[in-house]
Protein backbone atom coordinates (compact mmCIF):
# COMPACT_ATOMS: atom_id res chain seq x y z
CA UNK A 1 0.00 0.00 0.00
CA UNK A 2 1.48 3.72 -0.89
CA UNK A 3 2.48 5.27 2.58
CA UNK A 4 2.67 9.36 2.47
CA UNK A 5 5.02 10.78 4.01
CA UNK A 6 4.21 12.14 7.75
CA UNK A 7 5.08 14.76 10.13
CA UNK A 8 5.89 14.72 13.56
CA UNK A 9 4.44 17.29 15.59
CA UNK A 10 6.77 19.34 17.49
CA UNK A 11 4.41 19.37 20.31
CA UNK A 12 4.96 15.46 21.12
CA UNK A 13 7.57 13.60 23.72
CA UNK A 14 8.11 10.33 23.47
CA UNK A 15 9.33 8.32 26.36
CA UNK A 16 9.91 4.51 26.55
CA UNK A 17 9.02 2.93 29.07
CA UNK A 18 9.78 -1.05 29.36
CA UNK A 19 9.56 -1.84 25.78
CA UNK A 20 6.44 0.30 25.42
CA UNK A 21 6.46 4.27 24.15
CA UNK A 22 4.57 6.41 25.63
CA UNK A 23 3.75 9.93 24.04
CA UNK A 24 2.96 13.19 25.54
CA UNK A 25 1.24 15.98 23.34
CA UNK A 26 2.17 18.99 25.28
CA UNK A 27 -0.38 21.09 23.29
CA UNK A 28 -2.94 18.91 24.43
CA UNK A 29 -1.96 17.61 27.63
CA UNK A 30 -2.50 13.96 26.19
CA UNK A 31 -1.18 11.14 26.58
CA UNK A 32 -0.90 7.97 24.34
CA UNK A 33 1.06 4.47 24.48
CA UNK A 34 2.57 2.77 21.32
CA UNK A 35 2.81 -1.33 21.34
CA UNK A 36 6.23 -2.31 20.30
CA UNK A 37 5.85 -1.97 16.61
CA UNK A 38 4.10 1.04 17.17
CA UNK A 39 6.96 2.58 19.55
CA UNK A 40 9.64 1.26 16.44
CA UNK A 41 7.18 2.91 14.08
CA UNK A 42 7.57 6.42 15.85
CA UNK A 43 11.09 5.89 16.68
CA UNK A 44 11.77 5.10 12.79
CA UNK A 45 10.50 8.31 11.64
CA UNK A 46 11.88 10.28 14.19
CA UNK A 47 15.32 8.99 12.95
CA UNK A 48 14.59 10.67 9.32
CA UNK A 49 13.15 7.83 8.20
CA UNK A 50 10.17 7.71 5.52
CA UNK A 51 6.50 6.16 6.68
CA UNK A 52 7.49 3.90 3.60
CA UNK A 53 11.05 3.46 4.99
CA UNK A 54 9.58 2.87 8.20
CA UNK A 55 7.11 0.07 7.49
CA UNK A 56 10.03 -1.73 4.99
CA UNK A 57 12.20 -1.38 8.41
CA UNK A 58 9.73 -2.95 10.43
CA UNK A 59 8.97 -5.91 8.03
CA UNK A 60 12.43 -6.77 8.41
CA UNK A 61 12.86 -6.37 12.14
CA UNK A 62 9.34 -7.94 13.38
CA UNK A 63 7.37 -11.26 12.06
CA UNK A 64 4.69 -10.06 10.30
CA UNK A 65 2.73 -10.36 7.30
CA UNK A 66 3.22 -7.82 4.81
CA UNK A 67 -0.56 -7.44 4.56
CA UNK A 68 -0.91 -7.60 8.43
CA UNK A 69 1.67 -4.88 8.77
CA UNK A 70 0.50 -2.37 6.60
CA UNK A 71 -3.29 -3.03 7.69
CA UNK A 72 -2.17 -2.00 11.60
CA UNK A 73 0.10 0.87 10.05
CA UNK A 74 -2.66 2.17 8.29
CA UNK A 75 -4.87 2.07 11.13
CA UNK A 76 -2.03 3.58 13.60
CA UNK A 77 -1.24 6.43 11.05
CA UNK A 78 -4.75 6.79 11.34
CA UNK A 79 -4.89 7.29 15.05
CA UNK A 80 -1.90 9.50 15.40
CA UNK A 81 -3.14 11.56 12.73
CA UNK A 82 -6.54 12.22 13.97
CA UNK A 83 -5.10 13.11 17.38
CA UNK A 84 -3.07 15.69 15.27
CA UNK A 85 0.74 13.79 16.36
CA UNK A 86 0.91 13.58 12.90
CA UNK A 87 0.59 15.28 9.70
CA UNK A 88 0.69 14.69 6.22
CA UNK A 89 3.74 16.15 4.85
CA UNK B 1 5.65 24.32 51.35
CA UNK B 2 8.23 28.00 50.31
CA UNK B 3 4.44 29.71 49.54
CA UNK B 4 2.70 31.37 52.35
CA UNK B 5 -1.06 31.12 52.67
CA UNK B 6 -2.95 34.25 53.68
CA UNK B 7 -6.92 34.33 54.54
CA UNK B 8 -9.13 36.74 53.40
CA UNK B 9 -12.15 37.19 54.81
CA UNK B 10 -15.29 35.15 53.26
CA UNK B 11 -16.72 36.34 50.23
CA UNK B 12 -19.75 36.02 47.75
CA UNK B 13 -17.57 34.73 44.80
CA UNK B 14 -17.90 36.37 41.62
CA UNK B 15 -17.95 35.25 38.20
CA UNK B 16 -14.18 34.49 36.65
CA UNK B 17 -13.69 36.23 33.58
CA UNK B 18 -10.74 33.95 31.87
CA UNK B 19 -11.46 30.96 30.88
CA UNK B 20 -10.68 27.70 32.92
CA UNK B 21 -7.64 25.92 31.52
CA UNK B 22 -8.42 22.95 33.09
CA UNK B 23 -11.54 21.64 35.37
CA UNK B 24 -11.59 18.66 38.05
CA UNK B 25 -14.94 16.54 38.04
CA UNK B 26 -16.52 13.96 39.84
CA UNK B 27 -17.02 10.52 38.32
CA UNK B 28 -20.82 11.96 37.58
CA UNK B 29 -19.45 14.95 35.94
CA UNK B 30 -20.34 17.59 38.40
CA UNK B 31 -17.24 20.35 38.07
CA UNK B 32 -15.57 20.39 41.69
CA UNK B 33 -12.75 22.88 40.71
CA UNK B 34 -11.24 24.99 37.93
CA UNK B 35 -8.43 26.73 37.01
CA UNK B 36 -8.39 30.18 36.16
CA UNK B 37 -5.15 32.02 34.38
CA UNK B 38 -4.47 35.21 35.94
CA UNK B 39 -1.66 37.90 35.59
CA UNK B 40 0.16 36.47 38.09
CA UNK B 41 -0.38 32.75 38.61
CA UNK B 42 -3.52 31.10 38.79
CA UNK B 43 -7.00 31.71 40.48
CA UNK B 44 -8.52 28.51 41.81
CA UNK B 45 -12.39 28.12 42.61
CA UNK B 46 -12.86 25.22 44.79
CA UNK B 47 -16.74 25.11 44.31
CA UNK B 48 -19.08 25.76 47.59
CA UNK B 49 -15.65 26.12 49.01
CA UNK B 50 -13.06 29.08 48.74
CA UNK B 51 -11.42 30.50 45.72
CA UNK B 52 -6.87 30.37 45.77
CA UNK B 53 -5.55 33.09 44.17
CA UNK B 54 -1.92 32.15 43.37
CA UNK B 55 0.88 34.48 42.81
CA UNK B 56 3.98 32.43 41.65
CA UNK B 57 6.74 35.21 42.05
CA UNK B 58 5.59 36.32 45.71
CA UNK B 59 5.06 33.03 46.34
CA UNK B 60 1.79 33.78 47.99
CA UNK B 61 -1.80 32.02 48.26
CA UNK B 62 -4.81 34.26 48.98
CA UNK B 63 -7.74 32.09 50.35
CA UNK B 64 -10.82 33.82 49.90
CA UNK B 65 -13.37 31.39 51.61
CA UNK B 66 -16.93 31.19 49.91
CA UNK B 67 -19.60 33.08 52.57
CA UNK B 68 -20.66 30.26 55.05
CA UNK B 69 -17.92 27.71 54.57
CA UNK B 70 -16.78 25.76 57.64
CA UNK B 71 -12.87 26.51 58.28
CA UNK B 72 -12.42 22.79 58.78
CA UNK B 73 -13.39 22.52 55.06
CA UNK B 74 -11.05 25.38 54.12
CA UNK B 75 -8.22 23.96 55.37
CA UNK B 76 -8.90 20.29 53.88
CA UNK B 77 -9.13 21.89 50.52
CA UNK B 78 -5.72 23.76 50.83
CA UNK B 79 -3.65 20.55 52.25
CA UNK B 80 -5.42 18.33 49.91
CA UNK B 81 -5.46 20.10 46.66
CA UNK B 82 -3.66 23.20 46.70
CA UNK B 83 -0.62 22.08 48.50
CA UNK B 84 0.16 19.44 46.34
CA UNK B 85 -0.17 21.70 42.74
CA UNK B 86 2.22 24.03 44.55
CA UNK B 87 4.34 21.12 45.72
CA UNK B 88 4.27 19.71 41.90
CA UNK B 89 5.26 22.69 40.50
CA UNK B 90 8.27 22.98 42.68
CA UNK B 91 8.82 19.41 41.39
CA UNK B 92 7.91 16.79 43.46
CA UNK B 93 5.08 14.18 42.04
CA UNK B 94 2.19 14.04 44.19
CA UNK B 95 -0.24 11.44 43.53
CA UNK B 96 -3.61 11.25 44.84
CA UNK B 97 -2.81 8.58 46.94
CA UNK B 98 -2.85 7.05 50.57
CA UNK B 99 0.49 5.35 52.63
CA UNK B 100 1.54 3.38 54.88
CA UNK B 101 5.14 1.94 55.64
CA UNK B 102 5.61 -1.89 55.57
CA UNK B 103 8.91 -2.95 57.90
CA UNK B 104 10.10 0.16 56.50
CA UNK B 105 9.25 0.60 53.02
CA UNK B 106 6.83 2.58 51.81
CA UNK B 107 3.54 1.39 49.63
CA UNK B 108 0.78 3.43 48.02
CA UNK B 109 -3.00 2.99 46.92
CA UNK B 110 -4.15 5.65 44.56
CA UNK B 111 -7.17 5.80 42.51
CA UNK B 112 -10.10 7.87 42.02
CA UNK B 113 -12.25 9.17 45.04
CA UNK B 114 -13.76 7.34 46.96
CA UNK B 115 -12.55 3.95 46.17
CA UNK B 116 -11.16 3.14 49.68
CA UNK B 117 -7.53 5.11 50.05
CA UNK B 118 -8.22 6.30 53.51
CA UNK B 119 -9.90 3.15 54.22
CA UNK B 120 -6.52 0.90 53.31
CA UNK B 121 -4.15 3.20 54.67
CA UNK B 122 -5.99 3.69 57.95
CA UNK B 123 -6.72 -0.38 58.44
CA UNK B 124 -3.05 -0.95 58.13
CA UNK B 125 -1.92 1.91 60.65
CA UNK B 126 -4.65 -0.03 62.90
CA UNK B 127 -2.33 -3.23 62.14
CA UNK B 128 0.52 -1.48 63.58
CA UNK B 129 1.80 -0.23 60.34
CA UNK B 130 2.98 3.74 60.47
CA UNK B 131 0.82 6.00 58.64
CA UNK B 132 2.20 8.06 55.69
CA UNK B 133 -0.19 9.88 54.42
CA UNK B 134 -3.71 9.57 53.90
CA UNK B 135 -4.05 11.60 50.94
CA UNK B 136 -1.37 12.96 48.47
CA UNK B 137 0.93 11.42 49.18
CA UNK B 138 4.70 13.05 48.34
CA UNK B 139 7.35 11.32 46.30
CA UNK B 140 10.63 12.90 46.06
CA UNK B 141 13.22 11.39 43.11
CA UNK B 142 16.26 10.14 44.02
CA UNK B 143 18.73 8.12 41.96
CA UNK B 144 17.48 4.34 42.26
CA UNK B 145 13.90 4.90 42.98
CA UNK B 146 11.41 7.40 44.69
CA UNK B 147 11.43 8.04 48.68
CA UNK B 148 7.87 9.36 50.10
CA UNK B 149 7.74 11.82 52.32
CA UNK B 150 5.52 11.78 55.56
CA UNK B 151 2.49 14.16 56.10
CA UNK B 152 1.99 14.10 59.62
CA UNK B 153 -1.66 15.10 59.42
CA UNK B 154 -5.46 13.69 61.14
CA UNK B 155 -6.88 10.88 58.98
CA UNK B 156 -9.92 11.81 57.18
CA UNK B 157 -12.57 8.88 56.82
CA UNK B 158 -16.21 8.46 55.65
CA UNK B 159 -18.88 7.99 58.34
CA UNK B 160 -19.28 3.99 57.44
CA UNK B 161 -15.25 3.42 57.57
CA UNK B 162 -15.01 5.30 60.82
CA UNK B 163 -16.89 3.15 62.46
CA UNK B 164 -16.24 0.03 60.92
CA UNK B 165 -12.51 0.75 61.72
CA UNK B 166 -12.54 2.75 65.29
CA UNK B 167 -16.02 1.98 66.56
CA UNK B 168 -17.04 4.95 68.55
CA UNK B 169 -14.11 6.66 69.44
CA UNK B 170 -14.56 9.51 67.04
CA UNK B 171 -17.58 12.16 66.59
CA UNK B 172 -21.12 10.53 66.22
CA UNK B 173 -21.95 13.22 63.48
CA UNK B 174 -24.52 12.40 60.82
CA UNK B 175 -22.70 13.26 57.67
CA UNK B 176 -22.05 11.97 54.30
CA UNK B 177 -18.17 13.46 53.94
CA UNK B 178 -14.98 13.18 54.97
CA UNK B 179 -14.09 14.70 58.61
CA UNK B 180 -11.15 14.64 60.18
CA UNK B 181 -10.95 11.63 62.96
CA UNK B 182 -9.29 11.13 66.28
CA UNK B 183 -6.95 8.20 66.38
CA UNK B 184 -6.02 5.85 68.89
CA UNK B 185 -3.08 5.94 70.54
CA UNK B 186 -1.41 3.03 69.05
CA UNK B 187 -2.03 4.04 65.67
CA UNK B 188 1.68 5.80 64.71
CA UNK B 189 2.18 8.04 62.29
CA UNK B 190 6.09 7.72 59.98
CA UNK B 191 8.32 10.21 61.10
CA UNK B 192 10.88 10.31 58.79
CA UNK B 193 11.06 9.55 54.58
CA UNK B 194 10.93 5.78 53.38
CA UNK B 195 11.75 4.36 50.16
CA UNK B 196 9.04 3.27 48.25
CA UNK B 197 8.79 -0.28 46.98
CA UNK B 198 5.43 -0.57 45.70
CA UNK B 199 2.18 1.36 44.39
CA UNK B 200 -1.46 -0.19 44.41
CA UNK B 201 -4.18 0.72 41.94
CA UNK B 202 -7.38 0.73 43.76
CA UNK B 203 -9.49 -0.11 40.92
CA UNK B 204 -13.82 0.02 41.05
CA UNK B 205 -14.73 -2.66 42.69
CA UNK B 206 -16.03 -5.84 41.25
CA UNK B 207 -13.55 -8.30 43.28
CA UNK B 208 -15.09 -11.05 45.74
CA UNK B 209 -11.80 -11.65 46.95
CA UNK B 210 -8.23 -9.96 47.04
CA UNK B 211 -7.10 -9.20 43.82
CA UNK B 212 -3.58 -8.04 42.76
CA UNK B 213 -1.60 -8.31 39.26
CA UNK B 214 1.10 -6.18 37.99
CA UNK B 215 0.24 -3.69 35.25
CA UNK B 216 2.29 -3.60 32.39
CA UNK B 217 4.36 0.00 32.25
CA UNK B 218 1.72 1.44 29.79
CA UNK B 219 -1.36 0.73 31.74
CA UNK B 220 0.52 1.89 34.77
CA UNK B 221 1.56 4.97 33.29
CA UNK B 222 -1.94 5.95 32.00
CA UNK B 223 -3.66 5.24 35.75
CA UNK B 224 -0.65 7.29 37.03
CA UNK B 225 -0.92 10.27 35.02
CA UNK B 226 -4.57 10.77 35.75
CA UNK B 227 -3.80 10.61 39.49
CA UNK B 228 -0.98 13.11 39.67
CA UNK B 229 -1.40 16.92 40.43
CA UNK B 230 -0.68 18.81 38.08
CA UNK B 231 -1.66 22.48 38.36
CA UNK B 232 -0.41 24.07 34.83
CA UNK B 233 -0.92 22.09 31.46
CA UNK B 234 0.62 25.11 29.70
CA UNK B 235 4.17 24.87 30.87
CA UNK B 236 5.46 23.06 28.59
CA UNK B 237 8.74 22.39 30.68
CA UNK B 238 7.50 21.46 34.27
CA UNK B 239 4.55 18.98 31.71
CA UNK B 240 7.53 17.67 30.02
CA UNK B 241 9.68 17.23 33.46
CA UNK B 242 6.41 15.68 34.73
CA UNK B 243 5.82 12.91 32.10
CA UNK B 244 9.46 12.31 32.66
CA UNK B 245 9.52 12.15 36.23
CA UNK B 246 6.16 9.64 36.14
CA UNK B 247 8.04 7.52 33.52
CA UNK B 248 10.83 6.99 35.68
CA UNK B 249 8.17 5.63 38.44
CA UNK B 250 6.58 2.96 36.18
CA UNK B 251 10.17 2.36 35.32
CA UNK B 252 11.49 2.42 38.98
CA UNK B 253 8.42 0.95 41.08
CA UNK B 254 6.73 -1.93 40.41
CA UNK B 255 2.87 -0.97 40.17
CA UNK B 256 -0.67 -3.30 41.14
CA UNK B 257 -4.02 -3.39 40.25
CA UNK B 258 -5.71 -4.01 43.66
CA UNK B 259 -9.11 -4.78 43.95
CA UNK B 260 -10.73 -6.48 47.15
CA UNK B 261 -14.83 -7.01 48.77
CA UNK B 262 -15.67 -3.68 49.53
CA UNK B 263 -16.71 -5.12 53.07
CA UNK B 264 -15.45 -4.46 56.22
CA UNK B 265 -15.92 -7.99 57.62
CA UNK B 266 -13.34 -9.14 55.31
CA UNK B 267 -11.11 -5.92 55.93
CA UNK B 268 -8.44 -7.81 58.10
CA UNK B 269 -8.05 -10.53 55.49
CA UNK B 270 -7.69 -7.83 52.60
CA UNK B 271 -4.96 -5.89 54.91
CA UNK B 272 -3.16 -10.05 56.00
CA UNK B 273 -3.14 -10.35 51.82
CA UNK B 274 -1.38 -7.16 51.18
CA UNK B 275 0.51 -6.91 54.09
CA UNK B 276 1.62 -10.88 52.88
CA UNK B 277 2.25 -9.26 49.39
CA UNK B 278 4.37 -6.08 50.23
CA UNK B 279 6.35 -8.33 52.01
CA UNK B 280 7.24 -10.91 48.94
CA UNK B 281 7.81 -7.99 47.11
CA UNK B 282 10.65 -6.77 49.87
CA UNK B 283 12.23 -10.59 49.41
CA UNK B 284 11.99 -10.70 45.66
CA UNK B 285 13.95 -7.05 45.73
Amino acid sequence: MPFENLQLSDDVVAREVGGETMLLDLASGTYFGLNAVGGRFWQLLESGQSSAEARDTLLEEFDVSADQLDSDLADLIGELRESGLVTAG
Amino acid sequence: LSFSLIHAEPHTPAPIAAEPKSVWRTEDGEITTTFHPAPEGFLVRVVECADYAIDFAARTVVCTPWPDTIPELVRTTFTNQIAPLLRTRDGDLVLHASSVAIDGRAVGFFGLSRRGKSTLATALSCAGHPCVTDDGLILLRGPAGFVAEPKIEPLRLLPDSEAALLGDISLPVERDTKARIELPGDIVFQQEPVPLCALYCLEEPAANELSIARLEHSAAMDRLIKQTFMLDTGDRARMRAHFECVAFLAETVPIFSLDYPRDYGQLAHVVDGITAHVRKIGEQA
